[in-house]
């Protein structure tokens, strides 16, 4: 998985590019890798264009991260979440909890306005 | 009149695609395939026989609707090739089409109508010509009118179109508002709500009009069905779930907490019918299917129970044989004879069953160890009785219960017996019915030591 920094739109905000599929199998990795993305920044965003599938243990970890960052004074938003992806958030109810934004520049833009939900 | 409807195998062909291989006129619209409407709108028409005509396999049609004694009409099926225009079919099947009055419903799949209108009058008033046409079809009328018949003012009558998911969404919404025009399977005292047979609405589960729901469906508590949503039989919507504006196809599963709102779901398959995008769920703990006993499932039950029973009747013999005359001493067993129904619909069986008094140590002990229960053992090993199934009470107490939908299978246990809850018989018949139609062979034996345990010695 993929995590840089962007400071373009004027704050630091982390971007990690999610893998196309993320279930019981491999979301362990995105829980191993949050606690250090969040020593750099507690804004993050999860870039989910590639995200194809995910399973509720999938969906459990991108929870407990969004809860981690909001104990960071942070926030986890997500960007670009497919068609598929954002029928199982609206499934689960699980979008009413996250900031949803098309692309990772907008989420990002939201950071530096201070408008963390 | 008769009725010719002509079916193309590229007619409608998406939906072919979209409901995993079904045939598009036995696919559901309100619970209901789009065939029977068009066998409603055709004997509202007038019609006395119906030919299906098709140039792709219509073995699973047939096997639906038979000869149509179910509605009362004659129905028969042909062939045709996929080049055969409208006059070529007609030659074809020349015999059906001499009769006079002919009504060509030619690649459509349902009819806007309204089941009080007259089209019996107005249909055979008509000057033969096309009637109406929609997007992929027509209704064609051919031969002469009645002499002298005064046409009366043309009825409620339209082909709206259903050439996607979205337009079968909109058309099932419409459907289920327009209840009334239509005749819909399910039945409830109120209106715009369609309840079918074995539906176990469990308490806090909240049902809001209008609203259609199939047989042998679960709502779990706290639930949330509707407006505007259909569900289809063999449906279970667990604990806290809100299911609105949607459409919940047959044989589906519909997890705890869970909200579908303006989505179509038919076993693990979610379709947002405004995308188009469909996502087939993975996880039985959000969506699943839920699959019918295979018919070799009745067979391995069968081996299971034998085999469970003789165990039992291995380890309950010396306990019966010491305490059994014991307690006819103590003229506390008593064996009474009562007519049973049995598996086969209509036919009863006699089976003698003992009562226990729970007086006195013996007694208790008896009861504990289901020794009033022994002697019918040995007819699990018969194959007359399942170990568990609808409890052998159940004679009198349930006869007027639909059984319809499930397969009564008397047993030595009921599987109510398994749980404590159960204060009636209704609340008896609702959970061997809900073990009947979701247990399995495996589950049974857990099923049955809860039964042992939960006897009562008082």
């Amino acid at each position: 998985m993929e995590f840089h920094i962007d400071t373009s739109a004027g704050m630091t905000a982390g971007i990690a590019v999610l893998p196309d599929r993320i279930d019981a199998a491999n979301c362990a990795l995105v829980q191993q890798a949050f606690p250090d993305w969040l020593k750099r920044t507690a804004n993050i965003v999860f870039d989910c264009s590639r995200l194809e599938f995910l399973d509720s243990s999938g969906l459990g970890v991108i929870v407990s991260c969004l809860r981690k960052a909001i104990e960071h004074k942070g926030d986890l938003k997500l960007a670009g979440l497919g068609t598929k992806v954002t029928m199982l958030f609206e499934l689960t109810k699980a979008k009413r909890l996250f900031s949803i934004h098309p692309d990772t520049a907008s989420a990002v833009a939201e950071f530096s306005s201070g408008n963390n939900e | 009149m008769n009725s010719l409807f002509i079916v193309r195998e590229t007619d409608h062909a998406w939906l072919r695609e979209q409901f995993r291989g079904r045939h598009p006129l036995l696919v559901t619209l309100c619970n209901k395939p789009f065939i029977e409407f068009l066998i409603d709108f055709s004997i509202l028409a007038g019609a006395r026989a119906i030919r299906i005509v098709s140039d792709g396999p219509i073995a699973e049609l047939e096997q639906y609707c038979g000869n149509g004694s179910r509605w009362g009409i004659e129905m028969s099926y042909a062939h045709m090739l996929p080049e055969d225009g409208r006059t070529r079919i007609l030659e074809k099947n020349r015999r059906f089409c001499s009769s006079g009055r002919m009504m060509i419903v030619d690649g459509v799949l349902f009819i806007d109508n309204d089941k009080t209108a007259n089209y019996r009058a107005w249909f055979a008033a008509i000057p033969a010509g096309e009637v109406i046409r929609g997007d992929t079809g027509s209704i064609t009328i051919t031969g002469e009118p009645l002499p002298e018949a005064v046409v009366p003012p043309r009825p409620r009558l339209g082909i709206p179109p259903v050439s996607s998911i979205s337009h079968y969404f909109a058309l099932s919404a419409e459907t289920l508002r327009a209840g009334d025009r239509y005749i819909l399977p399910g039945y409830s005292n109120e209106q715009d709500c369609f309840i079918g047979r074995n539906v176990v609405i469990q308490k806090g589960a909240e049902i809001r009009k209008p609203v259609m729901i199939g047989n042998n469906v679960q709502i779990m508590s706290g639930s949330v069905i509707g407006p505007g949503t259909i569900i289809g039989n063999n449906v279970i919507v667990d604990r806290e779930s809100t299911v609105s504006e949607s459409i919940l196809m047959d044989n589906t599963f519909v997890g705890e907490q869970l909200e579908v709102e303006r989505k179509i779901a038919e076993g693990n398959l979610l379709i947002g019918p405004e995308s188009g995008a469909s996502l087939l769920m993975e996880d039985p703990h959000l969506m699943g299917t839920i699959r019918q006993p295979a018919p070799g499932n009745r067979i391995v039950r069968y081996l299971v129970h034998a085999i469970a029973a003789a165990i039992l009747i291995i380890l309950l013999a010396i306990p019966f044989l010491v305490l059994r005359p014991l307690l006819a001493l103590q003229k506390n067993w008593k064996t009474v004879a009562h007519s049973y129904p049995a598996s086969t619909p209509g036919k009863t069986m006699v089976l003698k069953t003992a009562k226990i008094s729970p007086d006195g140590l013996t007694g208790r002990i008896a009861i504990a160890l289901a020794l009033d229960r022994f002697a019918l053992l040995f007819k699990v090993l018969e194959g007359s009785l399942l170990l568990i199934g609808h409890r052998p009470q159940s004679s009198s107490a349930t006869a007027g219960v639909d059984r319809n939908p499930v397969a009564f299978n008397p047993a030595v246990f009921g599987y109510s017996e398994a749980e404590d809850w159960a204060q009636n018989d209704v609340d008896t018949m609702i959970i061997d019915h809900y073990y009947a139609l979701h247990g399995s062979p495996m589950k049974d034996i857990s099923l049955v030591l809860n039964a042992l345990t939960n006897r009562k010695t008082v």
